[in-house]
């Protein structure tokens, strides 16, 4: 029993030594990481919204009225108002839905007639070689230039070509965008009516 | 972004956190045991997988130790992150916390197993202390924290994970025990025989990744 | 020289991935890109080296009852180390690794030298049985994602090797977890096929 006892306590001498040195290397490395994250964050949204305009900041957005297409996922439609200067020249926003594997989360930035002006696919887990085709930034291009008129699949008689072979991947990333510009036309948060535009590829 | 093209294969979130409804259970479930096999998909506890799986008792012995200290762990460490580690502002010590409660729980079994049952503790041999090293073990428990979990959802997890681990090692030992009757090329006998074994099974399963879960 | 020995034992002869089989999990999972591969070969090893070094310098002093507990309170701490400072200075390889960064602790491989080797030897023996299984391991890890990025994406370390064409449709099988696991079951073949050989001449 004393054994046990000295043993018990050897065990957690050592264990408190080595947490205090875990808790002096957090506290060194605390800021940093949470530093790294909010780079990461700001780089993903620049990178997206860049064609928005010059000097852009962000800023978060109180909607009154915005339906949620994203529930199913448990997330929700939160979409970032780009300023340029003082201007309000866009909206950055995530869509979120479920495609072969893994729930597809899509950064999108569109302008203020509801049209896509970027976007990029932040998260997946889809079949490498095949969804993962999705997230290679050319492929953005197919969408870039449309509005939620436009946002179909060309195997649903649409003019959005989906990569071969991964069109449950393809769609969850299309329609998961259209539903969250629909929403945010039906809460009044663009101008005028869709553009119904082409995309450059 | 280069780096998009290079992620490996499964981890499929099934959306958001927290509580969820019977849909996201099963979800966990045919998950844990087909579409994202702990062995043959994510490659978490292979030094037992291959070296537990040679005789089917041991392996269906192995296979419900394992089950049990899942199961237990899954719930040990969701409780002392969610009461100890998050208030006081300790998550990094998480690692340690987990591994430490794994070793604890495996004595435990251990103890339980040669008072109860000798023969299982015999056969069980070095790999059941082994199971403390099992990544499957502290892998379940890293991913409920990940993943934000509450208590009955870390628990389903880690049973169905534990479960799919069972079965992918009860099916490699009655794989393996028709193998020692087959005619194997001699440079593959042993170890490179079972790697390719499982590497047809991993095939198989997936087959399951389109389920609709 | 016995400390060449203890060094350079890591890299073939006991190679932890090829003949002890340690270390697999990491292994079969992050070899699908050489990035990953060094990434997590350069973690493991530091983590291996430090826990070697402390371990043995502690021989004398930790109680044989409780020595796994402790090797492991020790391991876990080193992994942590790891994790906070890879995602404070290097986030996308922290983001490639994963889960994977906290597995480092059951990693058999950091424990078992530990239990075979650090608590019976010298300090300085134990550093450089460490860095020698280490790097026995990046190498193993480095061999089998060159193997499965350049089959699976017509990529090295990134850069196109073979074209656009085959990186358009890759052998898709060896990035994916069975490609891993019947590679791996032939270079151990192509391992038992040399030694049959070495016996033979010897």
């Amino acid at each position: 029993m004393r054994d046990m006892l000295r043993l018990g306590l050897i065990l957690m001498a050592m264990s408190l030594v080595c947490a205090a040195a875990l808790g002096f290397v957090n506290s060194k490395t605390e800021a940093k990481i949470a530093l790294q994250k909010e780079l990461a964050r700001q780089e993903a949204m620049n990178f997206v919204a860049a064609s928005l305009g010059d000097s852009l900041s962000f800023d978060s957005l109180s909607v009154a009225g915005l339906a949620n297409p994203y529930s199913e996922t448990g997330r929700a439609l939160a979409p970032v108002e780009v300023l340029s200067g003082r201007t309000r020249v866009g909206y950055l926003f995530t869509a979120y839905r479920k495609g072969y594997s893994s729930v597809i989360e899509t950064l999108v930035a569109v302008d203020m007639t509801g049209t896509i002006r970027g976007g990029s696919v932040l998260y997946q887990a889809e079949t490498p070689g095949l969804g993962t085709r999705y997230a290679n930034p050319a492929w953005m291009d197919r969408i870039s230039g449309r509005d939620e008129t436009s946002l179909i699949v060309n195997k649903d008689g649409g003019e959005v070509q989906a990569v071969t072979g991964a069109t449950v991947s393809g769609r969850a990333i299309v329609y998961s965008v259209r539903d969250g510009i629909e929403a945010m036309r039906a809460a009044g948060l663009f101008e005028g009516a869709p553009a119904g535009g082409g995309a450059s590829s | 972004m280069s780096h998009a093209l290079l992620l490996s294969t499964a981890v499929s979130t099934t959306g958001g956190s927290g509580g969820g409804g019977i849909a996201q259970i099963m979800g966990l479930v045919i998950g844990g045991i087909l579409i994202n096999n702990y062995v043959l998909s994510r490659f978490l506890g292979i030094c037992p997988f291959l070296g537990v799986s040679k005789q089917l008792d041991s392996a269906v012995g192995m296979g419900a130790a394992v089950v049990f200290v899942m199961a237990m762990a899954g719930a040990a460490c969701y409780a002392l992150w969610q009461l100890l580690l998050v208030p006081l502002h300790l998550e990094y010590l998480s690692t340690i916390v987990f591994i430490l409660i794994i070793a604890a729980l495996v004595q435990l079994v251990e103890m339980v197993l040669l008072k109860y049952s000798p023969a299982l503790y015999k056969a069980l041999g070095i790999y059941l202390p082994l199971i403390t090293t099992n990544c499957a073990v502290l892998g379940v428990a890293v991913l409920n924290k990940d993943a934000g979990y509450n208590l009955g959802l870390s628990v389903v997890n880690a049973v169905a994970g534990a479960l799919g681990f069972t079965l992918a090692l009860v099916l490699m030992a009655g794989l393996r025990e028709r193998m020692e009757y087959s005619d194997v090329p001699l440079f593959l006998k042993g170890k490179p025989a079972t790697f390719i074994l499982a590497g047809v099974m991993s095939m198989a399963f997936l087959g399951f990744a389109g389920l609709g879960v | 020289m016995s400390l060449w020995k203890d060094f350079s034992n890591g890299f073939y002869t006991e190679n932890p991935i090829f003949r002890i089989s340690l270390g697999m999990c990491p292994f079969l999972a992050l070899s699908t890109s050489v990035q990953n591969a060094i990434g997590m070969g350069a973690a493991a090893t530091f983590v291996l080296v430090w826990s070697n070094v402390a371990i043995s310098s502690l021989r004398n002093v930790i109680p044989e009852k409780i020595r796994i507990p402790c090797y492991i309170v020790f391991i876990a701490t080193f992994v942590s180390l790891v994790d906070m400072v890879m995602a404070a200075y290097a986030p996308p390889l922290h983001k490639s690794l994963g889960i994977y960064i906290p597995l480092i602790v059951v990693n058999c491989i950091i424990l078992g030298r530990a239990e075979a080797f650090a608590n019976k030897n010298t300090v300085i023996s134990s550093l450089l049985d460490g860095i020698g299984m280490g790097i026995g391991f990046t190498l193993a890890m480095a061999l089998m994602a060159s193997i499965r990025e350049i089959l699976g994406n017509g990529t090295w370390y990134g850069i196109n090797l073979l074209g656009q064409r085959f990186a358009n449709q890759p052998v898709l099988m060896a990035i994916l977890p069975p490609g891993a696991f019947i590679l791996m079951g032939y270079i151990l073949g192509v391992f038992n096929i040399i030694d049959r050989r070495k016996e033979r001449a010897a």
